[in-house]
């Protein structure tokens, strides 16, 4: 397997929103191309014709009726939040993009 | 210069269920911001998805009304993405595996056909509801946004057309009659002023004769058919112009801006956005077997283009009367409830356009909330057919019937609306009418026949409108012979 | 006759007592909180300690067990006769397990200061069999780890020798298990956290069936092989326990649907006759001799008591190691999605967009070895490298599936050891993740699987204990609590950290 760059780390870090300092970014790189190596073993191994299981149990078919619950209080809803305005969560001002 | 258009329609419907797609939270509409959510909405840590059975089998029932296949294998992904009104960071979403594939509509268009494609039909989560302060005013110094989590998880229907659409009178007659259809299966009530039906449109212009390139908009926030009309226009204008100019095009999403009626770039992809689709762990896969679609068969009614044609058939009305009163699902049921208990469809379909809907439009209400049933109009019709009541008293008492609910017989009873055809009863009022007027009888007599209405209204107004007018006149003629 | 410490006690042993009414469920619970404050400084098992109100739930139980009523002839006997096991017992539980108005942090400073608005289905349950919180145990942050090094608060010394580490990422549970801080725990296991620190501090550890407990209320690291399981002192404690956390949840779609089992029906069968795989995979390079020593001395003691055991190869194993480091990244990737600084937990000041406000808060919020696996697991399922990693890691995993049952054919339950070695230094691989991922080695490929294994002492080497794992096909713990308990007895290991004054 080809091995993940600093570009790479990059863009994953802005995929999964995580800022990443300039002075940590060679360590990551390393650390992650050491572990993406042992995990690029898997591709020595023939999987033709190989079902892949993204489920550990055969169950199928759940679901639930269409019953409405109690909700819980505005309160307890709100209750976790960092910062709240008028009943609502507030987040800095978001300019459609 | 000549140009080709080609445009697929987005549209997101939010189902009809009494509650959110995975959790038991409300559905409700405008309610108090924050007032139905629960830990599973809200995402918090540690919460599990559960899938709501009616919204899928809706779903299933939407798809076969589109023509699509039916997947006998399908499962959930997520698709990840972050955006404040996601709470979870993914949506819940189908990814290859959607339950309807490859289906059609067919629109009508000038009585010519025109098939447009259905790609898909999935099921997805709706996102929480963006306020942005400044915008609404509500609250002046303020600079963020907020965020009601009611609309959070409420079962979402994408139905993705294939890009067959050529013009801006095909898109609106297909999302027409896709609005028609949903609500035909009442699986929503396609509310676009509630955001519950919502179109984006991927919209591609190229000269005539040359290849499409991958420059294709992508048109959001489409949410009324006027928008619909003004943003396609906008946008194929737009984009014409600058192939006018050679000027280059874009891979970009922009938005319809409702204020200026034009569309504003938002964001130019340089590439397609990597959304990490991979299979919902916490759903487990879903099996549709052949039995259950046939259930759900059963429940999708006779689709509008189809009934349309068999009420034109089976009627005696008019095409244009055809057209309006199944131009509800709700409406032409009414009507053909009314037609098996009662013999004159023309009769039916009048007061229905000239009188339900009327009242209907100035009181905002749908006809499936309204008081009338069938039996009110039909036994009203009878009386009237009867003679116990007239045409003009009947006016009155339909509007009473709207207002109250209450049959027309209690109504005619109660205010003794009965029609007066008792001869004697007549001929009494008749003879005090023509004492009181000597004078006008005289002139009747001397060949003033005019004067011959003048002496009916006396005895209606004596009456209070209740007397047979028929009989009035042929009493009334013979006594002044 | 002076009473024995309390806390030194199994929790079989508390309950009988209590059902005799010889102590009640306060003076249990005093004693627990009396040995916090003895170890709790120097061991540091907990996060969030629940003894005031642990007091208080033990004395309305009390109550309840000690009610009397009037019977003809004017003597009084207790109302209830025979109590639910369990009643009146402490229990910790791992701080990835919402507890309602409990701080349930998951070891990550982005949920310090988090207090649920609902209980995990597990706490429900073992509210109903009224068994009482003492607390809620350190751990990795996010699970992701197996020495609680990864703690944003601290790390958990193992109580054998407090240089060394607990374990992860349950450390906390099985340490606390250990020094007599509680008779019972919940721990979580995704590729080992169960096992792995029940192994390094001596102590038995059950990884259920993927299914059988409700993962309703766990806060998710990958959700495909989370399991919640007990960790305990003895086998017939975690029968115990798994009996009250095992069963359907109508709120997990992945919960399976299975009559009720009494585990503990199992203590009383023998293994006379039982087919034991010994994994080759899992006894070669990297794994310490005196380990494989210690194997090999227990695969005597099944043989004495009648079993047959023989050596056996899963080739696929080889690979699972792998496969895992792609798949749990890669949900976990995806889990962790949710920590934005909106709705809860941390949220970084002076953040002007809110694309700042998540890249500072989730920057801030997670620790390096988070960070390590969102990035890995983000890669894994991105564009172009999907198929080559994340595609192909499932596939591997459908091979290892098969694997199993290829052998559960031919054998009954399979041993191995747990770990590759014994507890190591704090600090030793804190360093160098993929040998630190080295040590889940014979754990996860039982995660990949979703089938149960449990872990119990089998040695010690330098006053460290060993642990050996034993596998069970699917929904065979009953299998697993009869092999195990039948060691146990003849093996007769001492849990010394319990007398141990720090």
């Amino acid at each position: 397997m080809e091995e993940i760059s600093k570009k790479d780390v990059k863009h994953v870090a802005k995929l999964a929103e995580l800022d990443i300092r300039e002075d940590e970014i060679d360590r990551f790189v390393d650390q992650l191309n050491i572990v993406l190596k042992h995990a690029g073993k898997i591709n020595e191994i023939d999987t033709t014709n190989v079902e892949p299981t993204s489920h550990a149990t055969n169950i199928i078919n759940i679901f639930r009726d269409d019953i409405v619950k109690k909700c819980i209080s505005k309160k307890d809803a709100l209750l976790n939040s960092p910062k709240t305005i008028e009943d609502l969560f507030e987040v800095p001002l978001i300019i459609e993009e | 210069m000549e140009f080709e258009i080609k445009i697929g329609l987005e549209t997101h419907v939010e189902l009809l269920t009494d509650s959110k797609m995975f959790c038991g939270c409300s559905t409700k509409f405008g309610t108090a911001p924050n007032t139905q959510t629960c830990p599973i909405c809200l995402g918090h840590p540690g919460t599990l998805p559960v899938i709501n059975k009616k919204a899928f089998d809706y779903t299933i029932k939407v798809a076969l009304a589109l023509n699509c296949k039916i997947a006998n294998f399908t499962q959930f992904h997520r698709k990840n993405y972050f955006y404040p009104d996601l709470p979870k960071g993914y949506q819940i979403s189908q990814y290859d595996l959607p339950i309807g594939l490859n289906g059609y509509l067919d629109i009508k268009l000038n009585s010519k056909v025109k098939r447009i494609g259905i790609s898909r039909v999935h099921m997805e989560e709706d996102t929480a509801k963006l306020l942005h302060f400044g915008e609404t005013g509500r609250i002046s110094e303020a600079t963020g946004s907020g965020l009601d989590f009611n609309r959070c998880g409420i079962p979402l229907l994408e139905i993705v057309s294939a890009p067959d659409i050529k013009n801006v009178t095909q898109a609106k007659a297909y999302v027409m009659l896709l609005k028609k259809i949903l609500e035909y299966l009442e699986v929503s009530d396609c509310n676009m002023e509630e955001g519950k039906f919502r179109i984006d449109a991927n919209i591609s212009v190229k000269k005539l004769g040359d290849e499409y390139s991958k420059t294709r908009t992508e048109l959001k926030n489409l949410n009324s058919f006027r928008f619909l009309e003004k943003g396609l226009s906008y946008e194929i204008k737009r984009q014409s112009e600058i192939l006018n100019k050679s000027e280059k095009l874009y891979l970009e999403t922009r938005h319809f801006d409702s204020k200026t009626m034009t569309t504003k770039s938002m964001r130019i992809k340089e590439e397609a956005q990597d959304y990490r689709y991979f299979p919902e762990p916490d759903l487990v896969p879903i099996e549709i077997s052949r039995e259950w679609v046939d259930e759900i068969k059963k429940t999708v009614p006779e689709l509008p283009s189809i009934r349309t044609d068999r009420i034109k058939k089976q009627y005696d009305i008019s095409d244009n009367d055809v057209e309006i009163i199944t131009s509800t699902k709700s409406m032409a049921d009414f009507f053909e409830s009314c037609a098996k208990i009662y013999p004159y469809p023309k009769i039916i379909s009048n007061w229905i356009i000239r009188d339900l809907l009327y009242l209907l439009n100035q009181e905002q209400i749908q006809i499936e909330n309204c008081k009338i049933s069938s039996e009110h109009l039909v036994d009203m019709l009878k009386m009237i057919d009867t003679g116990s009541i007239s045409g003009k008293i009947a006016k009155s008492i339909f509007k009473e019937m709207f207002k109250t609910g209450k049959m027309p017989g209690d109504i005619v009873q109660e205010k003794g609306l009965e029609q007066i055809s008792d001869i004697d009863k007549l001929t009494d009022i008749i003879e005090q009418v023509l004492k009181e007027n000597p004078e006008i009888v005289t002139q009747y007599l001397s060949g003033k026949m005019q004067v011959f209405t003048f002496l009916v209204g006396q005895v209606m107004k004596k009456t209070k409108g209740k007397a047979n007018p028929k009989l009035v006149n042929e009493l009334l003629k013979k006594k002044l012979k | 006759m002076v009473k024995e410490r309390l806390y030194k006690l199994s929790a079989k042993e508390l309950s009988d007592l209590m059902s005799k009414r010889e102590i009640s469920s306060y003076e249990t619970v005093k004693d627990i909180a009396e040995r916090m404050e003895e170890v709790e400084t120097i061991v540091k098992s907990y996060i969030t300690t629940n003894i005031y109100k642990a007091i208080a739930a033990a004395r309305k139980i009390d109550k309840f067990i000690y009610k009397k009523k009037r019977i003809r002839g004017g003597k009084f006997i207790y109302r209830t006769k025979n109590i639910e096991p369990l009643t009146g017992i402490p229990i910790a539980v791992k701080d990835n397990i919402t507890t309602k108005g409990i701080h349930t942090t998951c070891g990550s400073n982005i949920l310090g200061n988090y207090k649920p608005i609902y209980d995990a289905t597990v706490i429900n349950k073992i509210k109903e069999s009224n068994m009482i919180l003492t607390g809620k145990t350190n751990m990795d942050e996010f699970a992701m780890g197996s020495s609680t090094e990864n703690s944003s608060f601290w790390t958990t010394h193992n109580p054998w020798n407090l240089n060394n580490v607990p374990g992860g990422s349950s450390g906390g549970s099985a340490a606390a298990v250990a020094v007599g801080e509680t008779p019972l725990a919940l721990g979580t296991d995704t590729g080992g956290s169960i096992r792995q620190p029940a192994a390094l501090c001596g102590v038995v550890g059950l990884k259920p069936t993927y299914g059988l407990v409700s993962r309703f209320g766990l806060i998710a690291f990958a959700s495909s092989l989370d399991q919640i399981g007990p960790i305990t002192r003895n086998v017939q404690d975690c029968a115990l326990l798994l009996n009250i956390i095992a069963g359907h949840d109508s709120l997990d779609s992945t919960s399976v649907f299975k009559d009720k089992e009494d585990y503990t029906k199992y203590l009383k069968e023998d293994i006379s006759g039982l087919k034991i795989g010994i994994i080759k995979e899992l006894m070669g390079e990297g794994i310490s001799n005196y380990v494989k020593g210690a194997v090999y001395k227990a695969i005597n003691i099944f043989s004495s008591l009648g079993a047959f055991c023989e050596e056996i190869s899963l080739p696929s194993l080889k690979f699972a190691l792998s496969a895992y480091y792609i798949i749990a990244p890669a949900e976990a990737s995806s889990n962790l999605a949710r920590y934005d600084g909106i709705r809860y937990g941390l949220r970084a000041k002076k953040v002007k967009s809110f694309r700042s406000m998540y890249r500072k808060t989730r920057s801030q919020g997670f620790g390096d070895e988070v960070k390590r696996r969102i990035m890995l697991g983000t890669y894994a399922l991105s564009r172009g490298y999907y198929e080559a990693y994340y595609l192909q890691a499932q596939k591997v995993r459908t091979l290892i599936i098969n694997d199993f049952k290829k052998v559960f054919k031919k054998f009954d339950v399979l041993i191995s050891p747990t770990t590759p070695s014994v507890a190591f230094k704090i600090g030793e691989k804190f360093e160098d993740p993929l040998t630190m991922y080295l040590s889940d080695i014979c754990t996860i490929p039982v995660n990949l699987a979703g089938i149960p294994a449990i872990s119990i002492p089998c040695g010690l080497k330098n006053n460290l204990p060993i642990g050996l794992q034993i596998i069970a096909p699917h929904f065979e713990e009953g299998l697993l609590i009869k092999t195990a308990y039948n060691f146990e007895k003849k093996f007769n290991f001492k849990l010394k950290p319990l007398y141990r004054k720090f």
